[in-house]
Parts: C-alpha cells; sequence; structure tokens
C-alpha cells in the first residue's frame, strides 16, 4: 500500500481538492473533502513521463490527480507490469549513454547524408532538368563572365578554325543531346583555362590554346570539358554547394527553385571547385577518347605538367601578381592525375 | 458591457460563472446542479468586470483584491537536449514516421515546464490521431506536388486548392492544439467558425493586397482578434479589447525603424565611398567591391532581423494585454531589446555548434516569455467550468498546417 498527497481535479470545474491517493492492490483510492473515490488499477491512466515534468492519474471519469511524489509514480508503473514503449523513450532520452550514441549517430548520419546523399540526389536532379533551363543557365553564365572576366579573343582565325576543327572531330564522340559549342576568349585573369558551363558551351582561353602547341593535348583537354558537360557536373556541383536546394529539388520535383542559388554559379565555374570525383571523372573521359581514337595519353600530360610549371612559376612570383590561375590551380591533385593518364596504357 | 457572477455552492464548493445580467432579479435561492443543495443567493461578491482598457498600468501588483498570477517556465535545457536528440535521431531512422510522437513528447515536455498558479499545463494529444493526421497531410502534399509535375498547367488549381484550403486548415489546428491543452483538467476550446476564418485568411489579405498593404495592420488585427475569440478555456471564451488603431500604431513604428536604419545603411556607404583614400583612379573602384558587400550584407541582416522583433514583440503584447477571460485579464511585458538580444545569440549559437544549441535556444525564449507574461485575477483560479460539449478533434489539420507551413504562430 503507498499513500500520497496530491492535487485531485473533478474535470468539470477548475476548483483544485487536496486529496490524498492511496494505491493498495489492485485499488487506487483518493480522499478529498471528506468524499472517496475508489478505481481499479487498470482503468487508471498515468501520464506518459517526459523529462521531469510532474505526472498525473487519469480515471475513467475525466478526473484527474496531479502528482508531485516520484516515489508514488514509479510504484504504480511497477505494479502496472511490463515496460511501455513510452517508458522506454524515457529511459533513452535521460540516459547520458543512449543521449551521447543519439548524438553520434545524428551527427555521423547528417555527415553521411551530406557525403554521399547530396551527390547521389543533386545527380538525379541534374539530369531531370529540362534543356531549357540549362539554356538559359549557360547563356547567363557566359553573360557575367563576359562581362568581369574574360575579354574578347584575340587569336588569329585561322588558328581558331584550326581548333574548331579538331572541337568537332572530339564532339564526334560524345552523346548529341547538348547543342555543343565552343567559344574563344581572352583568359586574362583566368589564364590558361577552359570551363564547361551547363548547357554545352565550352570556353577556352587562348592562353591555353597557345601553351598547347600539341593538337592531342587540346583534344585530350576538350574531351574532358565534354565529359564534364555530359555528366552534368556543373549542375550537379552547383546543386551540391546547397545541400537544402537539393532536399527541397528532391522532395517537391521543383527542379527551377534552384535559379535561387544559381546566381553563383559563374563564381564556382571560375573558382571550378569541382570535387575530385568529377575531375577524376572527366579524366577518365578524355582517357576513354583518346583510346577509342587509338591516340596516346602522354601529350595530354605534358600538357598538365607544362601548366603545372606555369603555375610553380608564377605562384612564386612578387605579391602584386598574387591571384595568377589557370586550368591547374583551379583542378588540384596535378602529380597524381598526371600519374593516372600516364599509367593507362 | 457584461459583469460576470461566480456562484458557489456552500456544501460542496462547486462553481459556475455566469453573466450577471442572465440571473433575474426575483431571483434569490438557487439549487446546486452537482449536489442538489438549495443554497441562499447573496448579493454579489464580485466588483464588476474592468473596463476594458488597451494600455495596461505598468505594475500589475496586488490591488483591491485582485491576484496577479505569474507565469513560470520550469524546464532545464539539458533535459530538454535529451529529448531532443533522441527524437531527431528517431525521426530520421524512421524518415519522419515518429514525427508525431516526437510532436507529442516535445509538447509534452514545454507544456508540463510551463506553471501557472502552482499548477502545470498538459498536452494531450494522442500520437496515433497525430500520425494519422501526417499520413493524410504527406499525402496531400505528394499530390501537391505530383500535380505540378504532371502538367505545369495543373500547378494553378492545385495552388488555388491550397489557398481555399487555408482558413480550413488553420481552423482545424487551433481546435486540435487547443482541444488537447489543458490547465487543472479544464481543456481549452476553439470554435469552428469557418466564415469568419475564410474572412481573416482569404477576403482581408487578398483585400490588404489590392489596397497596396494599407489594409495589412487591419488584417494582423483580425486575425488577432480571431484568435482570441474562438478561443476558449473550458465553457469561458476568451474576450478580445485591443483596437484596430493600436495595430496600425505598432506598424506605423516599425516602418519608422526601417527608414531609419535603411538610412543608416545609406550614410555609411556614402562615407565609405568618400572616404575611401586614393580613389582618384575609377577602375580601383572595383577594390571597394567587397568591403561594401559586406556592409550591404550585415545592414540588410541588422535591417530584418530589428523589423522583425520589434513586430514580433509589440504585436505579442498588444494582442496579449488585450486578451481577458472570465473576470481576468492577461498582461505581456516583452521588451525589444530583451528580445534581440536572446535571437541575436541563439542564432549565433546555433550557427556555431550547427544547431546543436537549438534545444537551449527553445528553453530560454520559452523561460523569457513565461518570465513576462501575468494572468491578473479575481482569486484563485477555482471557477472555471468545463466545455461539456467538447468533442474529439482529427489532427489531419493541425499535420496539413505543419507540412504546408500555414501554421499560424501565436506563441510569443
Amino acid at each position: 500500500m503507498k499513500t500520497t498527497s496530491a492535487d485531485y481535479f473533478d474535470g468539470r470545474s477548475s476548483l483544485r481538492h487536496s486529496s490524498t491517493v492511496t494505491l493498495d492492490g489492485n485499488q487506487v483510492r483518493i480522499c478529498f473533502d471528506g468524499q472517496e473515490l475508489q478505481y481499479d488499477r487498470d482503468q487508471v491512466r498515468l501520464s506518459e513521463a517526459v523529462g521531469s515534468i510532474s505526472r498525473s492519474l487519469h480515471f475513467p471519469d475525466g478526473g484527474v490527480c496531479e502528482l508531485h511524489d516520484n516515489g508514488f509514480t514509479a510504484c504504480f508503473e511497477q505494479k502496472a507490469g511490463g515496460s511501455s514503449l513510452s517508458g522506454r523513450l524515457h529511459r533513452l532520452e535521460i540516459s547520458p549513454a543512449s543521449v551521447v550514441a543519439s548524438l553520434v549517430l545524428c551527427i555521423m548520419l547528417v555527415g553521411g547524408f551530406i557525403q554521399y546523399g547530396v551527390p547521389w540526389l543533386a545527380k538525379r536532379a541534374a539530369f531531370a532538368l529540362p534543356p531549357v533551363m540549362e539554356e538559359r543557365l549557360d547563356r547567363e553564365s557566359l553573360e557575367l563572365l563576359d562581362r568581369f572576366l574574360v575579354k574578347p579573343s584575340t587569336l588569329p582565325p585561322e588558328k581558331r578554325h584550326a581548333v574548331m576543327r579538331l572541337f568537332k572531330q572530339v564532339q564526334s564522340g560524345f552523346p548529341t543531346d547538348f547543342p555543343y559549342r565552343l567559344e574563344f576568349r581572352h583568359g586574362a585573369k583566368l589564364g590558361a583555362n577552359a570551363l564547361a558551363l551547363p548547357g554545352g558551351t565550352i570556353m577556352l582561353t587562348d592562353e591555353l590554346v597557345e601553351l598547347a602547341d600539341n593538337d592531342q593535348a587540346l583534344m585530350a583537354v576538350l574531351a574532358h570539358e565534354l565529359t564534364h558537360i555530359r555528366n552534368r557536373h556543373a549542375l550537379r556541383g552547383l546543386l551540391q554547394s546547397s545541400a537544402s536546394a537539393v532536399i527541397l529539388a528532391s522532395v517537391t520535383g521543383d527542379i527551377t527553385s534552384i535559379t535561387a542559388i544559381a546566381a553563383t554559379l559563374p563564381a564556382m565555374l571560375a573558382e571550378a571547385r569541382y570535387s575530385r570525383d568529377f575531375e577524376r571523372e572527366a579524366d577518365d573521359g578524355a582517357i576513354q577518347w583518346l583510346h577509342s581514337q587509338h591516340l596516346p595519353t602522354k601529350p595530354y600530360a605534358e600538357l598538365l605538367a607544362k601548366l603545372q610549371a606555369q603555375l610553380t612559376v608564377k605562384s612564386g612570383a612578387p605579391p602584386e601578381k598574387e591571384g595568377v590561375r589557370n586550368y591547374l590551380s583551379t583542378h588540384p591533385d596535378t602529380a597524381e592525375r598526371i600519374r593516372r593518364i600516364i599509367r593507362t596504357p | 458591457m457584461t459583469t460576470y457572477r461566480t456562484i458557489t455552492c456552500p456544501q460542496c464548493r462547486f462553481a459556475k460563472t455566469v453573466p450577471a445580467d442572465t440571473i433575474p432579479a426575483a431571483v434569490t435561492s438557487v439549487t446546486c446542479p452537482q449536489c442538489g443543495t438549495s443554497f441562499a443567493l447573496e448579493e454579489p461578491a464580485l466588483p464588476p468586470a474592468p473596463p476594458p482598457s488597451p494600455s495596461l498600468p505598468a505594475d500589475h501588483g496586488h490591488k483591491e483584491g485582485r491576484h496577479t498570477l505569474n507565469f513560470h517556465f520550469s524546464g532545464a535545457a539539458r533535459e530538454y537536449f535529451g529529448i531532443w536528440i533522441v527524437n531527431t535521431v528517431l525521426k530520421i531512422v524512421t524518415f519522419g514516421i515518429y514525427s508525431a510522437w516526437a510532436k507529442v513528447r516535445k509538447r509534452r515536455w514545454f507544456y508540463g515546464n510551463t506553471w501557472l498558479d502552482g499548477h502545470a499545463f498538459e498536452y494531450l494529444a494522442d500520437p496515433k490521431a497525430l500520425f494519422k493526421g501526417w499520413l493524410i497531410g504527406v499525402g496531400a502534399l505528394m499530390l501537391y506536388s505530383a500535380a505540378g509535375k504532371i502538367d505545369p498547367l495543373l500547378a494553378i488549381p492545385a495552388g488555388l486548392a491550397l489557398f481555399l484550403a487555408i482558413p480550413w486548415v488553420i481552423v482545424r489546428s487551433r481546435m486540435f492544439n487547443n482541444r488537447n491543452s489543458s490547465h487543472r483538467n479544464i481543456r481549452f476550446g476553439f470554435r469552428a467558425n469557418y466564415r469568419e476564418a475564410y474572412t481573416v485568411y482569404a477576403w482581408l489579405p487578398l483585400l490588404s493586397l489590392l489596397s497596396l498593404g494599407l489594409l495589412y495592420p487591419y488584417t494582423v488585427y483580425r486575425q488577432r482578434k480571431f484568435h482570441v475569440e474562438q478561443s476558449s478555456f473550458g465553457s469561458a471564451p476568451l474576450r478580445f479589447d485591443a483596437k484596430a488603431r493600436d495595430y496600425y500604431r505598432v506598424y506605423a513604428g516599425a516602418s519608422l525603424w526601417f527608414v531609419l536604419i535603411l538610412g543608416i545603411i545609406g550614410v555609411a556607404a556614402t562615407l565609405l565611398l568618400q572616404g575611401a583614400p586614393g580613389l582618384k583612379n575609377p577602375r580601383d573602384l572595383h577594390l571597394l567591391l567587397g568591403p561594401m558587400l559586406v556592409l550591404l550584407y550585415i545592414g540588410m541582416l541588422m535591417l530584418s532581423v530589428v523589423f522583425t522583433v520589434y513586430l514580433k514583440v509589440r504585436l505579442a503584447n498588444l494582442t496579449w494585454n488585450g486578451t481577458c477571460l472570465g473576470s481576468g485579464r492577461f498582461a505581456s511585458s516583452l521588451r525589444i531589446q530583451d528580445l534581440l538580444w536572446l535571437y541575436i545569440s541563439n542564432l549565433v549559437a546555433i550557427a556555431l555548434t550547427l544547431g546543436l544549441m537549438i534545444p537551449w535556444a527553445a528553453v530560454r525564449l520559452a523561460r523569457y516569455r513565461c518570465a513576462h507574461l501575468v494572468f491578473i485575477h479575481e482569486g484563485p483560479l477555482d471557477n472555471f467550468l468545463a466545455d461539456a460539449q467538447g468533442k474529439k478533434v482529427g489532427a489531419a489539420g493541425e499535420e496539413l498546417a505543419d507540412l504546408f507551413d500555414v501554421g499560424v504562430e501565436i506563441g510569443l
């Protein structure tokens, strides 16, 4: 038998009755103002525990008893036998061990989602984007790049025609779901560089064309950029940079909502903060194309080495010339990439 | 103006509050509905209800038998962290199915830690009912997004349907939440007045749009009025006596702040442009672009935070101070500078810990809110009666409001 004092409310008025509650075997008794109510314990519901809030007994006639005695609730629960779902949840929530475990699990789940879930969703979303959107993004990015970063090309027309012929040759090896275009620009701040825009436009800087005195190397670069386009790397990178946009796009299917973050696309392309995976994929695409044409991979590796050398020299320049960039500053791990390219027979 | 009388049975202490003018003058004795005792009706013991006044005296202490009952929040952030993190993980691993249970546990904790006159509130919703509502909500959300996918033209009727559903959803959600909140074992209630709901949530917003925002403060006033007046504690309706012109005053103040801060940003930008040294060459102007953008960003952030907090605080005070229940009324004394500090420090703490301080932020907000809300009442809260007509309410509206994010925030 267990007795405690409690506040009883009959459920009809807000009047408080000071009462005593007694748990006697299978009976619950409440005494207040000279009255006594008695119930079977099975009919009485103890409100579920959350944190340390005070708990109450709910009686079948609508009456409620607010308890202030943890010993009594423990006794009542013990008699109820077995552990309910809410009881188990409550123990999880108050045990330091399970709280720490939940914290670790939560961090792992969120981290795993950012690491693997977001790229996967971004890929699906990027491939689902209507071509009209891609063309618009492409056009707007090119306009912004023209306005702020690059200048009109100064290459002689005959050189441009020669490169264009190479481009046509490489392009024939890629799927035709994009209206591929090649644009020549004077790189200025971008240096020797090549960018792949989402709608199928490749921007090649004069500096890169001049540096690559070898047609095969230039074709490899073009194949690399075409792979970026074919695999929607620009868009996927854009989507990945904003996990919330990806989730929104995947859940609602409303891909147009990415226009909100599309303004960052030119900056991202210029910085080319592509993931290493994208670069590896694009290199593989270039190597595959070279193989299919029975062309050697060595010139491509040599071009990369040359770019690396240029970068190293320029970076050592006085501070006012800081900000020197080229194809490689935006494409990390050159040594590893060269090794990969050369290793493939 | 209605005055209320509380008649208490001397035998069983059963009490009932009724409008004084419903008791015929000739009646001298009454019979208690509870125990059947007949007793003499005495002269009104209560002074008449206070005249409605929008501006409350600053000191709400004990005055002529009036009691100031303080709200109080007793929850500790550390305890809530455990509840929050366990429920978050469970929500993730069950793909949201668990959210109904998580919601009940969260609300039970917040309600159970909110005290008025020595008694905590209780949240009584059944998670299974909420889960059914959640399923309906998810179904509707999928249907809604699928409509746009199948045919962009379908998005128009779908959007229109959503717009027309909002008032209904809001009413159902309030009904569910009030019905499942109780204090002293008396449940709150919300009367379903769909006609008024469509007026304040569809018709008036449309008119306010057409009036280029001139009707917006009036719309907000009518929405708050609607929420208070449809609500009840047991059988006692809540009353609302704030005036529309007070809402116009709040929005005028907010606009003034808006213009003031915008001016400060403008002056700062001008000073920066003029004061920058050695800017003879216009080509160097781009060097200023960085600092200018940073300044603009910080300025805009400040602007939106101050604007939001100012409106939140003043609207909350205005609404609570206009709310009466029985012979008592609420008094809210939130301060803009306090809440500004709370919001900014919460934001910084949440950002620096990648969200792990969310429980702490929620608890400190609840503590501050409760510490600045009182109920001024004659005597103890003993004479409210339950609403005998109270029925169970489905949770579809509540979950639809959550999933479509059309819930009305009346917390603060």
